[in-house]
């Protein structure tokens, strides 16, 4: 359905929204999903938490309250009320009790990141849950009931089968799915929402469009009303038309190399001096103004701005690099050059930037032989460390250092296979501590730890940038990748 | 006039002989406006493509951001892309890797389809009806699609791209090297020596295979464009040539986010593909007159008429 851009606007109840990718994939949140399925995710579902980004803290959400009674227990307060889409009744403490043992019996993909430290799960009544952890874990509520924060209603998992379930999802957020059809999802209002007057909307079509040219050529149209990941080097004009506005927010994320270290130890890339030389060969200005027009951050370590542990954007690797030093440190490594097979996703910006980054290490003797993969197939060439080296970028899934550093660098996360028991004793020690003021130093020593190693390079963190019709009102941005959040959009009257 | 007459017929039969058909052949070919400027840009654009780094006025992948979109001028000819990398120089060297792919299929599908048309043809019966069904199973798949479908199984790869066309045209040409076999085969020559006792090899490779050529060459220099286009299109999808390697399909695919700012970066890939398929096309629609055995008989007719 077209509208004329002049006219009919005032009144509308629907959103049309192009997003990057492909096929929508999976929607439930227990199993692994993509950025497109996240997005939808998002508006079908509420979780535990939410996040407060502009002070980087934790709010209560469908978790009204929690407690920790002492260093191993959490207590967590359910919010009454809450209604499962579609009349499965009601959203309890079984509810979550389920989610997190399915979790840990199906060994999913957020069992590394958020629900490791479970030990037991019980519940007190209808709306309380009892957690007891094997160990402290300082960043429970932002990292457990953040990451792990979508929840499973067991009525209909059970009932509908968890195949079933991860396309005709139900969940307690604002929209419900109505439809999907290959790069077509629908969702529709919710209408027993447990926020009064939530949400504005009666429907929102998103439509994956993988060219993000063409997202934005459809938007200008009148096909869309709202993209995300436009062309960086389309933001500027964006920002200058009038019909639209134009957000750009720094993520909470980072474009990064990473090192299969559990290759044997035959490549070249196992010398830490030789993954040094990489990095001092990255020219991150260059990265950050030639592939993303300025719509990103310097940084060579993993921790963001405005994180704890958060010192400054560059520690150790100048931002222009330094060719010199790179050479002397592949003289000091002994090797000449080489050739590596390098992966990358389907996002045209982390291709792009590869071909860039390539061009930086032949300088110091590395061919960097390039092999785009789609996001299935990097995923599962990356999870299962069939891999060589990849470039790619990650959105951090809570306000919390651990989430920046534990899963990547820890012998039992890490996806590089880096094993370094320093490490390890450092990350676990600031997981159990839970006073802010001494978990900072320990963040410090990681991150110096990390910028010597160079398990993974950093390069920048990307701003996330939407673009959207001026009359819209309501749409409050994230830092976060997925976290596109629909429920108080609306259409200007 | 009877000793005149038979004289005649023997100098017509010498005509009809394979050397000098291929010499008509050649010669009708250059007869043909269309076919000899295709030609000549296609001989241009294979030398280019061999002697590319002695002719390539920069390196082609070498980033220089300094230079970064530069229009055409007395140094870059056609101006430069995003990383500052020359657009002439990734033309040359873009030529190796789409005349390559395009040869190289059409010797795999060479070697799988006329082997597979040949047996099909001459053997039949279940054999042929076996390997015809596995034959219209591919060719119920859009070409383009299948490859996209191979090339996503094996992975983004030029050689792959190399074996998914080469799947794709074979099934094309064992089609038509069976119809012309089963047309051959029945020819009293066919039956002569089978009656000589020629063994079946000598007959389909002295006999059957000589006289389906012409149909197999036509059908190479159309497989030929299409695995140009398909390597571009497959490139424009990411899934072909890989970068920072040159590639027309995937300069093409990058220059569409300039179109406004920079033109150049779109028209010199278009425009070059373009001129690769047309001569390769004309090269073809001249070689199918060239070989058609009745334009032979119709010229040879004209040159003695013309002689009488």
């Amino acid at each position: 359905m077209l509208f004329s851009p002049a006219i009919a606007q005032a009144g509308r109840r629907d959103l049309r929204v192009g997003v990057f990718g492909g096929d929508f994939g999976n929607f439930a949140p227990v199993v692994r999903y993509d950025i497109q399925g996240g997005l939808v995710l998002y508006n079908i579902f509420d979780g535990l938490i939410r996040i407060d980004f502009a002070n980087r803290r934790v709010i209560p959400w469908l978790a009204e309250a929690w407690s920790q009674p002492d260093p191993l227990t959490w207590r967590i307060k359910i919010r009454e009320g809450v209604k499962w889409h579609r009349g499965y009744g009601e959203m309890t403490a079984e509810d979550v009790a389920y989610t997190w043992r399915y979790h840990l019996e199906t060994k999913s993909f957020q069992v590394g990141t958020a629900l490791f430290p479970i030990d037991t799960i019980k519940t007190d009544g209808k709306h309380v849950l009892e957690v007891k952890t094997k160990r402290p874990f300082g960043p429970f509520p932002a990292v457990t009931m953040g990451y792990a924060g979508f929840i499973l209603s067991e009525k209909a998992h059970k009932e509908i089968g968890a195949q079933a379930y991860s396309q005709k999802t139900i969940g307690q957020g604002p929209f419900m799915i109505d439809s999907v059809r290959g790069n077509e999802a629908v969702l529709v209002k919710n209408p027993d929402y447990w926020r009064p007057g939530f949400p504005k909307l009666d429907r929102i079509v998103m439509r994956a469009i993988p060219d993000s040219a063409v997202r934005l050529q459809s938007l200008m149209r009148g096909e869309l009303d709202f993209m995300t990941h436009p062309d960086p080097k389309d933001v500027p004009e964006a920002k200058k038309n009038q019909k639209y506005t134009t957000l750009s927010t720094v993520g909470w994320n980072w474009d990064y190399q990473q090192f299969n270290l559990s290759t044997g130890g035959n490549e070249p890339y196992t010398n830490k001096l030789v993954r040094q030389a990489i990095s001092y060969a990255i020219d991150r200005e260059a990265i950050v103004n030639e592939i993303y027009n300025g719509q990103a951050t310097i940084t060579d370590n993993q921790i963001p701005e405005g994180f704890l542990g958060y010192r400054q954007p560059l520690l150790k690797y100048p931002k222009n690099g330094d060719l010199k030093k790179a050479q002397e440190l592949m003289a000091q490594a002994g090797v000449k050059g080489y050739d590596v097979e390098v992966i990358t996703s389907d996002k045209d910006w982390l291709r792009k930037e590869l071909e860039l980054v390539a061009a930086m290490v032949s300088q110091i003797g590395i061919n960097y032989k390039i092999r785009n993969q789609d996001m299935g197939g990097f995923n599962n060439l990356w999870l299962n460390r069939r891999y060589q080296q990849h470039l790619e970028d990650i959105t951090l899934v809570a306000p919390d250092p651990d989430a920046t550093s534990w899963w990547f660098l820890h012998s039992n996360g890490s996806s590089s296979a880096y094993r370094n028991p320093k490490m390890d004793a450092l990350l676990d020690g600031a997981r159990e501590q839970i006073d802010p003021a001494k978990r900072e130093p320990m963040y410090h020593q990681i991150v110096d730890m990390t910028l010597d190693e160079c398990p993974l390079i950093y390069h920048c963190n990307v701003n996330f940038v939407q673009v959207y019709d001026k009359r819209l009102k309501g749409f409050v941005q994230t830092n976060q990748e997925y976290g596109q959040f629909h429920e108080a959009t609306e259409w200007a009257s | 006039m009877a000793d005149l007459a038979a004289t005649r017929l023997s100098d017509k039969e010498d005509d009809f002989r394979p050397a000098g058909g291929l010499q008509l052949a050649a010669r009708q070919l250059l007869r043909n406006p269309a076919a000899t400027i295709g030609f000549a840009v296609l001989t241009l654009m294979v030398l280019a493509a061999i002697f590319a780094p002695l002719i390539s006025p920069h390196n082609p992948i070498q980033i220089k951001l300094s230079a970064k979109l530069q229009p055409p001028s007395a140094v870059y000819w056609l101006g430069t892309d995003h990383f500052g990398r020359d657009v002439v120089s990734r033309l040359i060297y873009g030529a190796r890797v789409s005349l390559s792919v395009g040869l190289l299929v059409i010797l795999f599908s060479f070697s799988l389809g006329v082997p597979i048309g040949v047996l099909s043809g001459y053997v039949g019966g279940r054999l042929d009806a076996t390997l015809m069904r596995l034959v219209d199973a591919f060719l119920t798949f859009p070409p383009l699609l299948l490859a996209v479908a191979i090339v996503g199984l094996l992975g983004p790869d030029i050689q792959n791209v190399m074996i998914a066309l080469g799947v794709v045209q074979a099934p094309v040409l064992a089609r038509l090297v069976r119809a012309s076999t089963l047309a051959a085969r029945e020819e009293t020559y066919v039956t002569a020596v089978r009656a000589l006792g020629a063994s079946p090899t000598r007959i389909i490779v002295g006999h059957v295979l000589r006289n389906v050529l012409s149909p197999i060459v036509v059908q190479l220099t159309i497989g030929f464009s299409a695995a140009v286009v398909s390597e571009a299109s497959l490139s424009f999808l990411g899934l072909g040539t890989q970068p920072p390697q040159p590639s027309w399909g995937r300069d093409l695919a990058e220059a569409r986010r300039f179109m406004t700012d920079a033109p150049w970066l779109f028209l010199a890939p278009t425009l070059t593909i373009m001129l690769a398929v047309l001569s390769i096309n004309f090269v073809g629609d001249g070689l199918r007159d060239a070989l058609d055995p009745r334009s032979w008989v119709t010229r040879r007719r004209a040159t003695q008429e013309a002689d009488d």
